[in-house]
C-alpha cells in the first residue's frame, strides 16, 4: 500500500515537472510579440527592443526556462503584464472564487446525484427508471454555453427571477465591497456580518451554480445507477439475500459500499469537467474567478498569468486525479 | 492427439459463432424501447439533412454564409421558420449546413480516435513488454493532462481552423480506446481458446484479427457512440471560442457564439443552433445507452 | 489604500446615494469597456485615457469641431509664437493646485515634460522635436523646437502632454499603478481594484470650483461585455455605459429612460492592401477591390447606420480632410471590369483577410467583404486573430503576411500629420504601420513640407494634404473604409456630455449634471 503510494506520488511529480515545460513551451509558442504587447498602444520598434530585454525575452529558451523554474519554487510566478499585480496574488484571489462555484455545484451534484441514481436502480424497468435515464442523457447532453445562454434568457430576461451576471449587484460592489479574508465571497461575507452582500451573492450565484451542477449530477446519477445495478447482481449478494439479510442492510451497507469505487473514480472526472466548465460559466455570467482571469490572459496574451494558469490548473488536475487513484486503492484494493 | 487438437480448434469456433448470434438478437431487443427508437429517428433525420444540406435547406446560399442584410434579425415566420441572424442568414439553412461540420466533425474525430488507439491497444494488451509499457504511459501521460486544454493549446498554437481543431481534438481522444482495448485484450488473453489457437500454432497478428477483435467490438462500438455525442459538444466548445470553424461556415458553436450579443432582444440567433446541438448529442446517448444495455449488459 | 479612508468613503457614498431625490444626484456609476493599461501619466497610451483626462490637464484643449474657437487654455492662459516658428512661450495659470496641496507653476511644466521625453515611453514621441524647456518665471514658460512644428496641437494631445506634480520625483510606473495620481483636473483616484472597479471622486481644490451641479463621483465597473453594460443601463444601475451590442441602439435610443448622445470621432476603419503580394502588387486589381468593398453594408451591419463612408486616412471633420479628395463608390460592375481589365475576368485567386479579434465591429463586417469578393469569383479567408498576433505576424515577411489588414486607427494629436506619415511612409522591411508595405518617396516629402507649414500657413498646408491623399488614392494601397461616429448609451437623466474626437472615449464629467 505504501509503495503503492509513493510510486504514485513519485509519478505525480513526474507530471508536475512535465506539465512545466509543456506550459512554458505552450505561452512561447502563441502566436504574436508579447515585448509589444508590453509596451502597448502605438509602441516605437526601440521600444518594443527594450521591452523584450526586460522580460529577458532575448536569453534561450531553456535559460528563461530554469529562471521561471527557480523562481516558481520560491512562489513568484512573475507579474501579470495586464493587471501589473504578481500572479500568484491575483491567482490565490481568484481560485477561491470559482471554487465556490465549483464546490457548491459538486456537492449538490453529489447529494442529487446518487440518491436519483439509487431511485433508479432500485426502481429498475418503471417509468420511474426511465425518465430518470432520459434525464441524465439529457443532463450529460446539454452544451455548458449553451445552458448558460438558456438560463440567462429563461430565468432573466423571461422570468426575471434571477439577475444576469456578475458576483454583486455593481451599486453593492462600492457601498458593501466584500471583505477579503478567504477569498469564498459566501463565506467572506457572512463572517464579517455583510448580510446584505450575503443575500445578494447567494442569488447571484444561483444561475451560474445550476449550470454547473446538471452534467455532473446527470453524470453522477448515471454511474450510480448501472454501478448498483451491476453491484446488486453480483453474487455474493445473491448468497447475502439468500441466507436472510434484509433488502436495507444489503442495499446500503453492500451495494453502495461496493458501488463506491467507480463513484469516486466519477467524481473524480466530474471535477476535471467542472473545471472546464467554469471557463464558461465565467465567461458567461461575468463571475470573478480563475476561468475570467484566464479568458483576459489569453486574449491580452498576459503570458506570465496564461502559464501561471496553466501550470495551477494542470497541477490541480493531476493532483485531483492521484488523489482519486489512491482514495480508490485505499477502499477498494481490488482496483489494480 | 490430432483428433483432440481438431475439437478444440472447432469447439472455440463455434462458440464464436454463438457469441455472434446472441449479439443479433439483442439488436432487435434494440428496437423495443420507444424512447430507443425516437432517439434513433432524431438521429437518421439530421443525419440526413446534413448528408443532402444542399437539397434539404430552404436556402443553401444562405447556409453556406451569403449575406441577406434585408431580412435581418428576423423572428420564426413561414419564410424563415427558424428566423435570420445578423446578416439576414435563414437559421434553418445554416442549421442544416452546421450539423454537417458537428456531425461529421464528431465522427471523424471518434473514428480517428479509434484507428489509432484501437491497434494500439490491441498490440499494448497482446504484446506487453516494453512496447507495451511505452503505450500506457504515454496513454497516461496524455489522460493525466485536461484534455480540453490540450486541444485547446494545440489550436491557439497553430491557429483557429475547422481541419485544426478536428486534429486537436484527436490528440487527447485516442488515450481513452487504448486503454479500454488493453483492459479487454489483458482479460480476453487468459481464455481458453486463446491458448488453444497458440497452441496450435496461430501467429499473432491472426489470433488478434480473428480472435481477440471480434471481442472486442462490442465494448468500443458502445463506447464510440457514446463518444460521438461528446466529441460534438467538444467541436462546439472549441468554435464557440473562436477556435474552431471560422465564419462565414456555419458551425454550431460558432452560431451561438454570434448570436449570444443579441441574447436579450432576438435570442433564437444563439438558442437555435444550440438547441440543435442538445438534440443531436441527448439523441446519441439516448441511442447509445440503449445499445450498451442491450449489446453489454455486464459492464457498468 | 488605507483601511480608514475606504471606510469613510463607503459611508460618503452611502450618504450620498440616500439624499433624497428633490436634491440634484451626484454620483453615478459608469459601466466602462475601458481598462487600465497604466495609471502614469508619462506613460499612458491607451484606453485609460477616458479617465486620465478628468484627473489630469493639459496646456491647452482642442474644442470640439464646430466650436468658434480652435483651442481652449487650460493650465496655460495664452501663448505666443517667436518669428521663426521654433519657440512658443506660454504664460500659465495661478492659483492652481495638485492634488497632493503643491502649486502649479513652470517648474511642473518643465518637469512633466522633460519626464515624458526622458521615459520615451507610450506617445512620447510627440516631443521628439521640442529642443528644450526655458522656465521664464514662476507662470511663463517657453518651449524651444528644433523645427517649427505645430506645437499647440501637440501640447493638447490626448497622451503624453499631461502635467503632473514635481513631487513625483523620480517614482516610477509602478507607483502611479497603486492607484496614485498627481494631477490638477477635477477628479482624483479615491479607490482602485484593478480589472473590477474603481473610483473618481471630486477634488475639493479644483481651480475651476465646484458652484453648480458638476458631477462629484464616479463608481467605474469595468466590464468588456457589451450585453453586461446594456443591462446595467436598462436596468438604472449605470447613468452611463461605453459599449451596448450594435443591434440594441435602436431600443436603446428611444427607451423610456435612455437615450444616445451621437457625435464626432476621428476613429476610422481601413483595409490594407498587402502591394508585394500577386494579384495586389497591381494597381488595377486594387482599384477594382476598392470599388467592391461594400461600404454602405459595412456601415449598416458594423456601426447601426452610424458612420460615412471614408475618403482617406484623415477622417472626416479633421483638419486635412476634404471633399476634394478622391473617393472609390461601391460598384461591382466597374470592379469586374478593371478586375478583367487585369487579367483576371472571373476572379480566381485566394486572400486572407486578418482582424483583430476583439473588434466587435470588424468581427461583424469582414463577413460582408467576404460575400462582396465572392460575386467577383474571389475566396477571402477571414483570419480573426487576437490583435498583437494580427499585429506581429503583418510586421513580419510581407511576402507570406495577410493579404487584407483591417485596421482600427485614431490620431494621438490633433493633427494629420501623424495619420499621414504613420499609415503610409515608407518603412521598408521593418514596417510598424503601414501594413500595406507602400513606397512613395513624394508622398513623404509632400506631408513633411505641410506638416512643417502648418503652423505659419495652415491654407497651403491643407493643400499639400490633399494633394498627398490623392497621390495615395491612385495607388490605393489602402481602402479606406468607415469614419465612425462617437456614441454613448447614457440615462436620459445624465447631462451636458459634448464628444470631443480630439479625446476619443472621454467623458469629461465635470461639464456633467445628473437631473
Amino acid at each position: 500500500m505504501t509503495l503503492f503510494i509513493l510510486k504514485r506520488i513519485a509519478g505525480l511529480l513526474a507530471l508536475l515537472l512535465a506539465l512545466s515545460v509543456l506550459v512554458f513551451f505552450f505561452s512561447r509558442a502563441i502566436p504574436g510579440d508579447v515585448a509589444a504587447l508590453y509596451v502597448g498602444g502605438n509602441a516605437k520598434p526601440e521600444q518594443i527592443e527594450q521591452a523584450r530585454l526586460e522580460l529577458g525575452l532575448d536569453k534561450p529558451l531553456y535559460t528563461q526556462y530554469l529562471r521561471y523554474m527557480g523562481k516558481l519554487f520560491q512562489g513568484d510566478m512573475g507579474i501579470s503584464l495586464r493587471t501589473h499585480r504578481p500572479v500568484l496574488k491575483d491567482l490565490s484571489e481568484k481560485i477561491p472564487m470559482s471554487m465556490e462555484l465549483v464546490l457548491l455545484a459538486l456537492v449538490l451534484a453529489v447529494l442529487l446525484g446518487i440518491p436519483i441514481g439509487g431511485i433508479a436502480a432500485v426502481w429498475q424497468g418503471t417509468w420511474v427508471d426511465e425518465t430518470i435515464k432520459w434525464f441524465s442523457a439529457a443532463a450529460v447532453s446539454i452544451p455548458i454555453f449553451f445552458l448558460a445562454l438558456l438560463l440567462q434568457l429563461l430565468f432573466f430576461n423571461f422570468l426575471g427571477w434571477f439577475p444576469l451576471q456578475g458576483r454583486l449587484d455593481s451599486m453593492l460592489e462600492f457601498t458593501h465591497p466584500i471583505e477579503l479574508l478567504t477569498g469564498f465571497s459566501f463565506v467572506d461575507s457572512l463572517v464579517t456580518g455583510n448580510l446584505t452582500a450575503f443575500f445578494n451573492v447567494a442569488w447571484h450565484m444561483v444561475l451560474p451554480v445550476a449550470a454547473l451542477t446538471l452534467g455532473p449530477l446527470g453524470f453522477i446519477a448515471r454511474l450510480t445507477r448501472s454501478t448498483l445495478l451491476d453491484v446488486m447482481t453480483q453474487d455474493y449478494i445473491l448468497a447475502a439475500r439468500a441466507s436472510g439479510i434484509s433488502e436495507g442492510v444489503l442495499f446500503f451497507r453492500y451495494g453502495l459500499r461496493n458501488a463506491l469505487s467507480p463513484i469516486l473514480t466519477v467524481i473524480g472526472l466530474s471535477v476535471a469537467l467542472l473545471m472546464l466548465n467554469t471557463f464558461f460559466v465565467e465567461m458567461i455570467f461575468n463571475w470573478p474567478g480563475i476561468g475570467y482571469y484566464a479568458l483576459m490572459a489569453i486574449t491580452s496574451l498576459d503570458f506570465p498569468a496564461v502559464m501561471g494558469i496553466a501550470f495551477t490548473i494542470g497541477s490541480i488536475y493531476v493532483l485531483a486525479n492521484t488523489a482519486t487513484d489512491i482514495v480508490r486503492r485505499v477502499v477498494d484494493p481490488r482496483i489494480k | 492427439m490430432e483428433m483432440v487438437t481438431h475439437d478444440f480448434k472447432k469447439l472455440a469456433e463455434e462458440a464464436l459463432q454463438d457469441h455472434r448470434k446472441a449479439q443479433v438478437y439483442n439488436l432487435r431487443l434494440l428496437l423495443k424501447k420507444k424512447l430507443a427508437v425516437f432517439s434513433l429517428f432524431v438521429l437518421v433525420i439530421i443525419l440526413l439533412s446534413a448528408l443532402l444540406a444542399p437539397w434539404v435547406a430552404p436556402y443553401p446560399d444562405q447556409g453556406k454564409g451569403a449575406v441577406n442584410i434585408e431580412e435581418r434579425l428576423q423572428p420564426f415566420s413561414k419564410k424563415h421558420l427558424l428566423g435570420t441572424d445578423i446578416y439576414g442568414r435563414d437559421l434553418l439553412s445554416r442549421v442544416i449546413y452546421g450539423a454537417r461540420v458537428s456531425v461529421f466533425g464528431g465522427f471523424f474525430i471518434v473514428l480517428m480516435a479509434v484507428v489509432i488507439g484501437v491497434p494500439l491497444g490491441l498490440w499494448a494488451g497482446y504484446r506487453e513488454g516494453i512496447s507495451g509499457a511505452i503505450i500506457m504511459r504515454t496513454v497516461e501521460l496524455v489522460l493525466s493532462f485536461p484534455s480540453a486544454l490540450v486541444a485547446m493549446a494545440v489550436s491557439i498554437v497553430v491557429g483557429a481552423g475547422s481541419m485544426t481543431a478536428l486534429i486537436a481534438l484527436i490528440i487527447p481522444w485516442w488515450p481513452w480506446y487504448t486503454r479500454l482495448v488493453q483492459g479487454e485484450v489483458l482479460s480476453l488473453k487468459n481464455m481458453l481458446y486463446i491458448e488453444a489457437a497458440q497452441m496450435l500454432g496461430y501467429g499473432r497478428i491472426y489470433i488478434i484479427f480473428r480472435h481477440l477483435l471480434p471481442n472486442i467490438l462490442t465494448p468500443v462500438i458502445v463506447m464510440m457512440m457514446l463518444d460521438i455525442g461528446p466529441a460534438i459538444i467538444a467541436i462546439g466548445v472549441l468554435s464557440f471560442l473562436g477556435l474552431g470553424t471560422q465564419p462565414p461556415n456555419a458551425d454550431w458553436g460558432l452560431m451561438v457564439w454570434e448570436g449570444a450579443p443579441n441574447l436579450l432582444g432576438e435570442w433564437w440567433i444563439a438558442i437555435v443552433p444550440g438547441f440543435a446541438m442538445f438534440m443531436l448529442v441527448t439523441a446519441f446517448n439516448v441511442f447509445g445507452d440503449r445499445l450498451k444495455e442491450i449489446l453489454d449488459p455486464n459492464q457498468p | 489604500m488605507v483601511k480608514l479612508n475606504k471606510c469613510l468613503l463607503m459611508v460618503l457614498i452611502c450618504v450620498l446615494i440616500t439624499i433624497p431625490a428633490g436634491a440634484a444626484e451626484k454620483t453615478m456609476m459608469f459601466g466602462s469597456p475601458y481598462g487600465i493599461t497604466t495609471w502614469d501619466p508619462s506613460v499612458s497610451y491607451s484606453t485609460e485615457l477616458t479617465y486620465m483626462a478628468n484627473i489630469y490637464e493639459t496646456l491647452i484643449k482642442v474644442n470640439p469641431p464646430g466650436s468658434k474657437e480652435l483651442f481652449s487654455y487650460v493650465l496655460a492662459t495664452g501663448f505666443t509664437v517667436s518669428d521663426d516658428g521654433k519657440g512658443y512661450t506660454f504664460s500659465l495659470r495661478k492659483g492652481v493646485k495638485f492634488h497632493d496641496g503643491t502649486p502649479f507653476s513652470a517648474e511642473a511644466v518643465k518637469f512633466s515634460l522633460e519626464r515624458t521625453k526622458k521615459m520615451g515611453k507610450g506617445a512620447a514621441f510627440i516631443w521628439a522635436d521640442l529642443e528644450k524647456i526655458e522656465i521664464i518665471d514662476d507662470y511663463t514658460v517657453k518651449l524651444i523646437l528644433k523645427k517649427p512644428v505645430p506645437l499647440p496641437r501637440i501640447a493638447a494631445s490626448a497622451y503624453a502632454s499631461y502635467i503632473m506634480s514635481p513631487s513625483v520625483g523620480e517614482k516610477g510606473a509602478d507607483w502611479f499603478d497603486k492607484g496614485n495620481d498627481a494631477g490638477t483636473g477635477p477628479y482624483t483616484i479615491k479607490s482602485y481594484k484593478s480589472g473590477e472597479s474603481w473610483i473618481l471622486a471630486k477634488f475639493n481644490d479644483y481651480w475651476g470650483g465646484w458652484e453648480g451641479n458638476h458631477v462629484e463621483n464616479i463608481l467605474v465597473k469595468y466590464t468588456k461585455e457589451a450585453l453586461i453594460q446594456l443591462q446595467m443601463l436598462q436596468s438604472g444601475e449605470a447613468m452611463l455605459v461605453g459599449r451596448i451590442p450594435i443591434d440594441s441602439y435602436s431600443k436603446v435610443k428611444t427607451g423610456k429612460n435612455t437615450k444616445v448622445v451621437y457625435g464626432p470621432s476621428y476613429s476610422n476603419y481601413m483595409a490594407f492592401f498587402n502591394t508585394t503580394r500577386p494579384p495586389l502588387n497591381k494597381a488595377k486589381v486594387r482599384q477594382a477591390l476598392a470599388h467592391a468593398m461594400p461600404y454602405d453594408a459595412i456601415i449598416k451591419i458594423g456601426f447601426d447606420g452610424l458612420g460615412t463612408q471614408a475618403r482617406g486616412p484623415v477622417p472626416n471633420g479633421q483638419f486635412g480632410s476634404s471633399e476634394k479628395v478622391i473617393q472609390y463608390e461601391y460598384n461591382l460592375e466597374k470592379a469586374r471590369k478593371l478586375l478583367a481589365e487585369a487579367g483576371f475576368p472571373d476572379g480566381g485567386f485566394k486572400l486572407t483577410l486578418t482582424h483583430a479579434a476583439e473588434n466587435v465591429q470588424e468581427k461583424r463586417f469582414a463577413p460582408l467583404i467576404q460575400s462582396e469578393f465572392k460575386k467577383l469569383g474571389i475566396d477571402v479567408e477571414i483570419q480573426s486573430i487576437v490583435w498583437t498576433s494580427q499585429w506581429a505576424k503583418a510586421k513580419g515577411n510581407p511576402k507570406e503576411a495577410q493579404d487584407i489588414f483591417l485596421l482600427l486607427w485614431w490620431p494621438t494629436y490633433s493633427d494629420p500629420y501623424e495619420t499621414l506619415y504613420s499609415l503610409m511612409h515608407n518603412e521598408g522591411d521593418k514596417p510598424v504601420w503601414n501594413l500595406a508595405y507602400y513606397a512613395n518617396p513624394a508622398y513623404d516629402n509632400m506631408i513633411r513640407k505641410a506638416y512643417e507649414v502648418t503652423g505659419s500657413d495652415p491654407d497651403k498646408a491643407l493643400d499639400l494634404y490633399i494633394q498627398a491623399q490623392n497621390m495615395i488614392q491612385k495607388d490605393v494601397p489602402v481602402a479606406w473604409l468607415v469614419d465612425t461616429v462617437g456614441n454613448w448609451p447614457m440615462n436620459k437623466k445624465l447631462k451636458g456630455l459634448v464628444i470631443n474626437p480630439a479625446y476619443p472615449n472621454v467623458p469629461f464629467f465635470y461639464e456633467m449634471t445628473i437631473e
